[in-house]
């Protein structure tokens, strides 16, 4: 009996498990999955928690409703992956050896790493949005807030789903303007790019969009200082940018077992082949979604199209075949705009979003870099396929690859 | 002892019901789940089919002929009422008899021997004024000269009565004449209807954007470095192209002056990084790769370190994903 280990049991750990049951004989291949807690976060949700869209119940659901006939998950914390001997080691001594090893440990935020972030003010005039803690005190604060000056702030790229600071301030414009009081809030985005939107095309289709929301663009803002105190942002160049609320998407880091386990770069993302999805150390480990250094947008929909890729790279790797270099970067991500709309965006390595229609071509539904209401639907009709057929590992019949076919280039 | 046992038996036959109908639910979920599982692949097929198809479509330019024909209908209701289009449909049935008229088949022969005539004119002698009079005693002229006076006496008679068309016959005529004619009528009140803003055309989106960018952006424009491409941010456009020499012209465009071995520490790491990953590295990433700190990044490329740092070394603007 051969062990295949999964390490997480997040959107890209559990598509994988339940796509190779499917495929690895059972009476050769053992499947297990490991994750320190119990609880699936459909994070997406995250970002409409503050604005009172969902509440927690609707985004939290038990990791081993997931996970199919035939996978074995173990709850329980991993002290490190030892690469050379081909185990993972768990805390409490206990360990499990591998023949092929997963690693889908996604990101952690690290408010921590930010001089002052995490003092006074911290949950009180300062949150995050990438926990549910965060988005949840968040939700509360929001509902009594009076007004004042909310700023919106990236400490550095790269952060899970690019586009969600942007998401943040158009629902938090549309968010006062439905309670009354738009007119008594500053929105400020403050951003360690030279834009809100830096490729060429994006630019040119939703470069007013901040203007017409009414949101004040601070760019190149390298933050190195909170002053929760004093109420404001100080960058490394000495700027500073006040603030009565302030929403961070604080620096992200790989998870601190890929850190212990000696398997990540500098900020514990995995170096990985950008085109097979093996580790670039070591040929029996695969990584997918958050946990990659890959230059492409960490977001569940490149760890869906990654998981096509794997699949067939794993079974290629176990069968003694070259592995596929078949993924492109290819990411698919829906940008709320607030007010019942939003737009999307689909794009790879060398693509940019370009404007057109998605899936079909002239048809749609979906419209690309343009705000419609179908987007919008697309969006929250999203949450449901991926609890029941994402998750699962289901076909869903949108490729793997990007294509260019109804893109207007 | 007879009551413990007729209860045993109603619950028994109970079970028994109920079974039969978790039996039949149990069956419905297994289809349910068979259908999702294959349909997958199914759907699949048909979006790989329907894509490149529609693809084809798109590309042949069906869909941009439709999008302009929903403008174009777009325009006409803004500015014209229904009555307009009711007229509009009363001349083109007008037009379709006067169309039938003219493709009845003696019509058309007369036109195709009238069409012959002019393929043989270079063999007709000219005719002048008396040699029309003399031509003028052919019985076929003469039935052809009765033709042309009765349509002249048509043609007058039809020009005078216009005046008595009707008001509405004459706003549509007025309105279907050329352009010039009708300038001054309201057309113009489409003109606010048209594309919302948010997929106005890039003149204006493109005023926009570098005046968010901020920083003088603009200036890098005029910025060259000889046999070097730069865009209009001032970034090397073949990273490829770079080398050491680029990298001292550009540091003194970029105000840094003279690089110390610090700065090329930072620069070696950049490229580095950029040459095995693909991606330019971030501040912080720059400041861990090349040991040096974020802060005395900030003292070495001064404002907005990450860009300056990229243009020196020669590679791509750090960028988001859209």
């Amino acid at each position: 009996m051969k062990n295949l280990v999964i390490l997480g049991a997040g959107t890209a750990g559990t598509m994988m498990a339940n796509k190779l049951r499917k495929v690895l004989p059972r009476a050769e291949w053992s499947v297990t999955v490991l994750d320190r807690d119990a609880d699936h976060i459909y994070q997406p949700g995250l970002l409409l928690l503050p604005f009172g869209m969902y509440d927690e119940a609707d985004l939290v659901r038990p990791r081993s409703y997931f996970l199919g006939d035939g996978i074995e998950l173990r709850l329980a914390p991993a002290d490190r992956v030892d690469a050379e001997a081909r185990t993972v080691r768990l805390k409490d001594g206990e360990s499990l050896s591998y023949d092929v090893l997963i690693i889908a440990t996604g990101t952690r935020i690290a408010p921590e790493a930010t001089q002052g972030l995490c003092g006074p003010g911290w949950m009180e005039t300062a949150f995050d949005f990438y926990t549910l803690e965060g988005a949840s005190a968040l939700q509360r604060k929001l509902e009594e807030w009076q007004g004042g000056r909310l700023v919106v702030n990236v400490v550095d790229m790269p952060i899970k789903c690019p586009v969600a600071p942007l998401e943040f301030l158009f629902l938090a414009d549309a968010f006062f303007a439905e309670r009354g009081i738009r007119d008594q809030v500053e929105l400020v985005y403050a951003t360690p790019l030279d834009g809100a939107f830096t490729k060429p095309r994006a630019s040119a289709a939703l470069g007013d969009l901040l203007e017409q929301k009414g949101v004040h663009l601070v760019t190149e803002f390298n933050t190195e200082v909170v002053d929760g105190v004093g109420g404001k942002l100080i960058g490394y160049d000495e700027r500073e940018v006040p603030y009565d609320l302030l929403v961070t998407v604080p620096l992200h880091y790989g998870s601190r077992l890929v850190q212990r386990s000696e398997l990540g770069d500098d900020s514990d993302f995995v170096p990985t082949h950008k085109h097979t999805l093996q580790s670039v150390a070591h040929r029996d480990i695969f990584v997918l979604g958050d946990a990659t250094d890959l230059p492409t947008s960490k977001a569940g929909s490149v760890a869906h199209f990654q998981a096509e890729v794997l699949t067939e790279n794993i079974l290629r790797f176990i069968g003694g075949r070259d592995l596929a270099p078949d993924f492109d970067g290819h990411a698919n991500c829906f940008i709320e705009t607030g007010h019942g709309k939003a737009i999307l965006i689909d794009f790879n390595y060398t693509t940019e979003p370009l404007p057109g229609r998605f899936p079909l071509p002239g048809i749609g539904p979906f419209s690309l870099l343009e705000e419609s209401y179908v987007n919008h639907w697309g969006k929250l009709g999203f949450k449901w396929m991926y609890w029941n057929l994402l998750l699962r590992g289901e076909d869903l019949p949108i490729d793997h690859k990007m294509v260019m076919a109804g893109k207007w280039s | 002892m007879n009551a413990p046992l007729d209860h045993n038996a109603t619950v028994e036959s109970r079970i028994e019901a109920l079974s039969d109908k978790v039996d039949l639910l149990l069956d419905r979920q297994r289809a349910m789940s068979e259908l999702v599982s294959e349909s997958g692949p199914i759907l699949t097929a048909m979006m790989d089919a329907g894509t490149r198809g529609l693809g084809e479509w798109e590309e042949r330019g069906y869909f941009a002929f439709g999008r302009s024909t929903l403008r174009l209908l777009d325009r006409v209701a803004t500015s014209y009422s229904s009555e307009d289009v009711d007229e509009l449909g009363d001349a083109v049935v007008g037009i379709l008899d006067t169309v039938r008229n003219l493709t009845q088949s003696d019509v058309l022969n007369v036109a195709n021997e009238a069409t012959d005539v002019l393929h043989r004119a270079d063999a007709l002698d000219p005719v002048g004024v008396v040699g029309a009079i003399r031509k003028s005693k052919d019985e076929d002229i003469q039935r052809g000269l009765a033709v042309m006076l009765e349509v002249l006496r048509t043609v007058g008679k039809a020009a005078q009565s216009d005046s008595g068309a009707t008001p509405g016959q004459r706003r549509l005529a007025s309105r279907l004449a050329p352009s010039g004619r009708r300038a001054a009528r309201p057309v113009t009140r489409s003109a606010p209807r048209r594309r919302p803003a948010a997929r106005s055309a890039s003149p204006a989106a493109a005023g926009g954007a570098p005046k968010q960018a901020q920083g003088g952006l603009a200036r890098w424009a005029c910025v060259t470095i000889p046999g070097h491409a730069l865009d209009s941010g001032g970034f090397l456009v073949d990273p490829q192209t770079w080398n050491r020499e680029f990298a001292v012209l550009m540091a003194a465009e970029a105000g840094i002056g003279e690089l110390t071995d610090e700065h090329w520490q930072v620069v070696d790491a950049m490229r580095a990084h950029y040459l095995s990953v693909g991606a330019s590295p971030n501040v912080r990433k720059l400041a861990n790769l090349s040991g040096l700190g974020t802060k005395a990044i900030y003292q070495l490329f001064k404002k907005a370190p990450g860009s300056t740092a990229a243009r020196v070394a020669g590679v791509p603007k750090p960028v988001g994903c859209i």
